[in-house]
């Protein structure tokens, strides 16, 4: 780069003017040779080494990409001695510096006036040159002035008459500006072609920065249009192309805009990472608060998607970079330059994302009208600012005319220019960085209010949800007694039938005893009768007490019954149960045959224990027990079944094990089946709480344990372990 | 002539009780008792030579083990001669069809009602005097 551009390329105008207070001696003699050369060369030159990658990626061409020109007033003088003496080629180029001053000084309408001056000049020396640089120069300033289909034919005429073939670098710039135009005006089909033809010349040129940023101007235009897969693929074809070259703010825009692509496809998380990308490659204040809206719209999208967990973790994310962000903003106020070049990056963002926002009126979807109202108060925020702008530059504004009026010293007038120029970025950056502030805590007023409004209200759900689950889990508790006593209940009628055998035809064996004794003299004979008849009677006794202890099982089973911890004979409910159990399991599958091996302790003291639960603990792992090796054997039709059960005093404990042949329990469900509602049984068999209520009865009312030990297609075994002492 | 029938139950006062029962029948010695308390006990007893003349068997179908169908179903094959009659507390039909398909000459229900039993005894042949 030449020194000459080199200062140029100091994108902040602001600071160029300083510079030019320092370097105006030299700068002066710089305008005397290009007035000695014409200008055509310096401004070819600048458009082919300088056409830095920063003002081409904004949406018009702006102010900047101009190179020095010199002082206003020597080329002001010039050009009237130049019109005086009628010296065209004087004309040319100082009237051409003036244009280019006035764009500088972002007044595009003198620009252009000065311009057109230079173009009629160059018209009359004839000079193609010349012609070519000046009708660029108008479509430069026709552009700044926004009459893009103006600014476009200019653009075509000067490339005509650059012609074909030659200034190859000057051309493909050409485009690349026909193409901003055409964004524009909305014309996406001609933009796409003229970045396209750009993007092409530029790699044929091999200048890969320039082509990459045409890419990402193709893909922008895609997403403006909604075509994602259109604009991913060249926005990673710019960054194929760059991905050795060192152009990390290129980089982080082409990352960037494939985030834009996912959020505005509503692919949030991957969007995140995008984002993230970019940072790295360029720290932009944007891209952070594109990263926070990413985050409230995923806190959005799993708040509605009951995802609670990553609902938490996004909020938080986005409160906290909310935060970071509003302390940021606190400790370093962004200056006009920064605020300015944010606000059009701002206002790019939401051109891009404005195809969803226009669809959002019909769109009844909650994420995107929670984007809508992003969006909406992105534009409240920009519109306000850019008031706030226009305000302070209108107050400048009249300042300066006022000012002009009564100061006649030119350099006295430049510094007070300088001076104004402070005050007014003092004024705009403290009003700014209020409204800003102010946004910020009503953003954040806003959303803690409706969080609060939020919580209270899922608090109240949620209490409701408890009190119904609360019922439920009572009503559940109660079905689940009433599905094992059904399934009892035939069990228990069957049962009863063996002790009533016995004390039906005993007790009328007793009678006919009685009969014969009373028959008979013979005392050895009567003796033997009564004999008899004790025996009799002794087995009535027991057979009847028998059914007794059955029926009594079946009730304390039914009964809500006292949760009162009684002395009782462990040994003795444990065979019952499982009796009954076994007799129930029988009642429903008459098919089913199962060997019951007793391993009782003869002499097991008794224990504490609140009987009904214990019975309903045996009578449930029983239960199980059967149910799983009847699925065995039919699932491999064959085999016999065998329950083991024993009984040990193990110091001042019982452990009472339940040992089947059946299936097994697979590890991986091993953990689970003490949950309540886990059940491997098909729906509607059971009520999936007996093995969790089996559990809470042992490990709660009796301090016990419950455990289980299981291989896989060999045995279950459960294990008790009760106090005796309750 | 007696004839000797083998019961088959699980539960050990059966024995008590159906010698009481049959205590006139035993003494007259019109029939002779013999016990076996599970399905495999009495194949055992079955296939001894030297106790091979029982000419009926009484059998309870629930039993652990060997079942009485079980049972039923094996003595139907390796003594075709001998009557079976079943005796269970599952008196529904499904029950009795099963016995019967099984080759079950008799179906009775517990509580065992011993007058029916013996009128029913007497219509085999041998116990008919």
């Amino acid at each position: 780069m030449t020194g000459v551009s080199s200062i140029v390329s100091l994108h902040q105008y602001f600071t160029v003017k300083r510079f030019r207070l320092f370097l105006l001696p030299f700068l002066t003699l710089m305008t005397f040779f290009s007035a000695a050369t014409g200008q055509e060369g310096d401004f070819y030159q600048f458009l082919s080494e300088n056409n830095s990658l920063n003002e081409f990626l904004k949406p018009q061409l702006s102010n900047r990409l101009i190179p020095f020109a010199g002082n206003e007033n020597v080329n002001k003088k010039r050009l009237q001695s130049a019109v005086a003496n009628k010296n065209d080629k004087v004309i040319v180029a100082s009237a051409g510096n003036l244009g280019l001053l006035y764009l500088k000084k972002e007044d595009p309408a003198a620009a252009y006036n000065y311009f057109n001056t230079s173009l009629e000049a160059a018209k009359r020396i004839k000079s193609q040159k010349a012609i070519g640089i000046a009708l660029l120069q108008c479509a430069l300033a026709q552009q700044e002035l926004k009459n893009y289909s103006t600014a476009i034919s200019f653009y075509n005429e000067s490339s005509t008459v650059n012609g074909q073939g030659k200034l190859p670098k000057v051309n493909a710039f050409i485009l690349a500006q026909t193409g901003q135009c055409h964004v524009s005006l909305r014309e996406y089909e001609k933009a796409e072609m003229s970045f396209r033809r750009a993007a092409n010349a530029y790699s044929g040129l091999k200048m890969n920065s320039q082509a990459a940023v045409c890419y990402n101007s193709i893909g922008e235009v895609y997403l403006r249009q909604n075509d994602f897969k259109r604009a991913q693929e060249n926005f990673n074809t710019g960054l194929t192309i760059i991905a050795t070259e060192k152009e990390p703010k290129l980089k982080a825009l082409l990352h960037r805009n494939l985030g834009l692509t996912e959020f505005k496809r509503g692919r949030f998380e991957m969007a995140l990472e995008y984002f993230y990308k970019s940072l790295d490659y360029e720290n932009q204040l944007i891209i952070h608060k594109l990263i926070k809206d990413s985050y409230l719209q995923l806190f959005t999208y799993f708040s509605f998607s009951d995802n609670f967990t990553k609902a938490d973790f996004y909020h938080e994310k986005y409160r906290d970079l909310k935060d970071s962000l509003s302390t940021a903003a606190k400790k370093t106020p962004s200056g006009k330059i920064a605020l300015k070049t944010e606000l059009e990056e701002k206002e790019r963002v939401i051109d891009l994302l404005q195809k969803q926002y226009q669809e959002q009126s019909l769109a009844s979807n909650a994420k995107q009208l929670e984007l809508s109202q992003i969006i909406t108060k992105t534009d409240i925020a920009l519109q306000e600012k850019d008031q706030a702008l226009e305000e302070k530059t209108a107050e400048v504004e009249q300042l300066t005319r006022e000012k002009a009026i009564s100061e006649r010293d030119l350099a006295l007038k430049e510094l007070m220019i300088s001076k104004q120029k402070n005050f007014r970025n003092l004024l705009i950056i403290l009003s700014a960085c209020a409204i800003f502030f102010v946004l910020l805590l009503y953003n954040r007023y806003t959303f803690k209010k409706k969080s609060n409004v939020k919580l209270i209200q899922s608090n109240s759900e949620l209490e409701d949800t408890l009190k119904r689950l609360h019922a439920t889990q009572d009503q559940l508790i109660q079905s689940e007694k009433m599905a094992s006593l059904g399934q009892l209940t035939a069990g228990i009628a069957h049962e009863i039938q063996n002790p009533l055998n016995f004390v039906n035809n005993f007790s009328e064996g007793a009678l006919e005893v009685i009969d014969e004794f009373t028959a008979t003299e013979d005392p050895l004979e009567r003796k033997e009768l009564a004999d008899e008849l004790k025996g009799s009677l002794s087995k009535i006794h027991e057979h009847g007490k028998r059914a007794e202890r059955i029926v009594k099982s079946m009730l304390q089973h039914s009964r809500q019954g006292s949760d009162e911890k009684e002395i009782a004979d462990v040994n003795q409910l444990l065979h019952e149960a499982v009796n009954l159990a076994y007799h129930g399991m029988r009642a429903n599958h008459k098919d089913f045959q199962c060997a019951i091996e007793e391993n009782l302790q003869a002499d097991l003291p008794k224990a504490e224990v609140v009987q009904q639960d214990m019975n309903r603990v045996f009578l449930n792992l029983a239960n199980n027990a059967f149910y799983a090796m009847r699925e065995k054997v039919q699932k491999e039709n064959g085999g016999k079944s065998l329950l083991k059960i024993s009984s040990i005093l193990k110091k001042d404990k019982i452990e009472i094990r339940l040992r089947d042949n059946g299936p097994g329990i697979p590890t991986t469900i091993a953990e689970k089946i003490f949950e309540p509602f886990f059940t491997t049984k098909p729906s509607g068999q059971g009520t999936a709480l007996g093995l969790s209520m089996s559990f809470d009865i042992i490990k709660n009312r009796h301090q016990g344990s419950l455990q289980l030990d299981s291989k896989e297609n060999e045995y279950t075994e459960f294990i008790i372990t009760i106090p005796l002492k309750g | 002539m007696s004839i000797k029938i083998l019961i088959v139950d699980d539960e050990k006062d059966v024995e008590l009780l159906f010698r009481q029962r049959f205590r006139k029948a035993i003494r007259e010695g019109l029939v002779e008792l013999e016990f076996a308390f599970s399905g495999e006990d009495a194949l055992g007893v079955l296939r001894n030579p030297d106790r091979a003349d029982y000419a009926l068997i009484l059998s309870d179908i629930n039993m652990p083990g060997m079942s009485g169908f079980e049972l039923l179903q094996k003595v139907k094959i390796d003594f075709p001669e001998l009557k079976v009659m079943m005796i269970s507390a599952y008196g529904d039909d499904e029950h009795q069809t099963k016995a019967k398909n099984l080759g079950a000459d008799d179906f009775i229900t517990k509580p065992v009602d011993f007058k029916d039993l013996e009128a029913r005894l007497r219509l085999y042949p041998n116990i008919n005097e």
